[in-house]
């Protein structure tokens, strides 16, 4: 999912992430439209970027990451650690660990 | 292409004079802070006459590189946040943010890749109680400057390597070794000793791919040659190649690691991701 820049956000946009602040307290969370004064109110609250729903379902990004990650692990089948390594990483790009 | 020498690939890679210049400002700054008596205000106040070295300061403090998310605006703020004992570090990573600069240039997401390892390390350290975590942090920041000075002084060779990387789908570093003789570990090596660096910053990036226990400052060079892996299993950035190496096995018992430190540093780095500090 696309990340843009504050200023080019639009209402009617939906984030595909929650907005944090520094402290990683969330200030709006995944899913919320935009509207014009909540643009507003991110701008004073110094944020200057957020992630925007690019309208594919969350799966799809998933499946492409872990697709990507059986390639970068091809050759380490018979290596216990690396496979190890390799379940933790489907846990947390799946969501699964938090 | 035949192989180039060795000795002379390292005359050509020590006489890099764009940035020889830079352990003079270290060295006035490092020794004011050795010292003892500067105080944080002293040191910012010296660091910002040099306007050039102040940009560079304020632009690393600014670049994901320390976790900050609201922007540091003045180089005083920016040593109050950060800690006497960080100064040092900072002002030495500061003066190496050309070569940083560069990096994307090497190829894209390449930056990414170091700042996704610089942050995992310093997680690690964290986790694992490891002592000086910024110094451990710009190691594993830096343990690409080989493939950076690669491609800026062996153009040809460079673009072999890549093409290599491309059709045997193998690490960038199996093709260095088969180009030049020589991988990125060592070339970084060359200009960090000719810069007289010491060995705690310069053995994390010499061994990162290949861990030797018996060396000096082993849990630090452990602890980016993890990052390193952690990194790349995650898929945050470029390291130029698609390859995930294994872990060395002395490093992971050197470090007394565990899967669920991995999962911790994981989860910090993926929130790192989403919080867009290596868009």
């Amino acid at each position: 999912m696309p990340r843009i820049p504050l200023k080019d956000c639009k209402p009617g946009q939906v984030l595909g992430r929650p907005v944090v602040n520094g402290n990683r307290m969330v200030l709006l969370p995944e899913g919320t439209e935009l509207s014009s004064k909540l643009i507003e109110r991110l701008a004073d609250a110094g944020v200057e970027g957020v992630v925007v729903s690019d309208g594919r379902p969350a799966d799809a990004e998933v499946v492409e990451r872990l697709a990507a990650l059986d390639a970068r692990f091809l050759g380490h089948e018979d290596n216990p650690l690396m496979m190890a390594v390799k379940a933790v990483v489907v846990r947390v790009i799946t969501g699964e660990a938090r | 292409m035949t192989m180039p020498d060795r000795a002379a690939l390292r005359a050509r890679v020590e006489a890099m004079s764009n940035i020889q210049t830079v352990p003079q400002v270290v060295a006035r700054i490092t020794a004011l802070i050795d010292g003892g008596m500067a105080s944080a205000n002293e040191i910012a106040a010296e660091v910002a006459k040099d306007q050039v070295l102040a940009a560079k300061v304020l632009k690393l403090v600014n670049s994901g590189f320390y976790g900050f998310r609201q922007p540091i605006t003045t180089v005083s703020q920016a040593m109050v946040l950060l800690g006497q004992d960080v100064i040092k570090t900072v002002v030495l990573t500061a003066s190496v943010l050309e070569i940083m600069d560069s990096m994307n240039r090497v190829f894209s997401g390449l930056w990414a890749h170091s700042l996704a390892t610089a942050r995992a390390a310093a997680g690690l350290c964290d986790r694992l109680g490891i002592e000086k975590p910024e110094e451990v942090a710009l190691a594993a920041l830096l343990h690409d400057l080989g493939k950076v000075i690669i491609a800026q002084r062996f153009p040809a060779e460079h673009e072999a390597i890549r093409k290599m990387v491309r059709e045997r789908n193998c690490l960038q570093v199996e093709a260095e070794q088969a180009v030049l003789g020589v991988g990125h570990p060592e070339v970084g090596q060359w200009l960090l000793k000719k810069w007289a660096l010491p060995d705690a910053l310069v053995h994390p990036i010499a061994y990162h791919g290949a861990f030797q226990p018996q060396r000096d400052f082993a849990d630090r060079t452990a602890v980016v040659h993890v990052a390193d892996v952690i990194a790349r299993a995650l898929g945050v950035g470029n390291p130029g190649d698609n390859r995930v190496p294994a872990i060395d096995r002395q490093a992971w018992q050197l470090l007394r690691i565990d899967l669920r430190d991995v999962e911790d540093v994981c989860l910090r780095l993926q929130a790192d991701v989403d919080d867009g500090l290596f868009a």
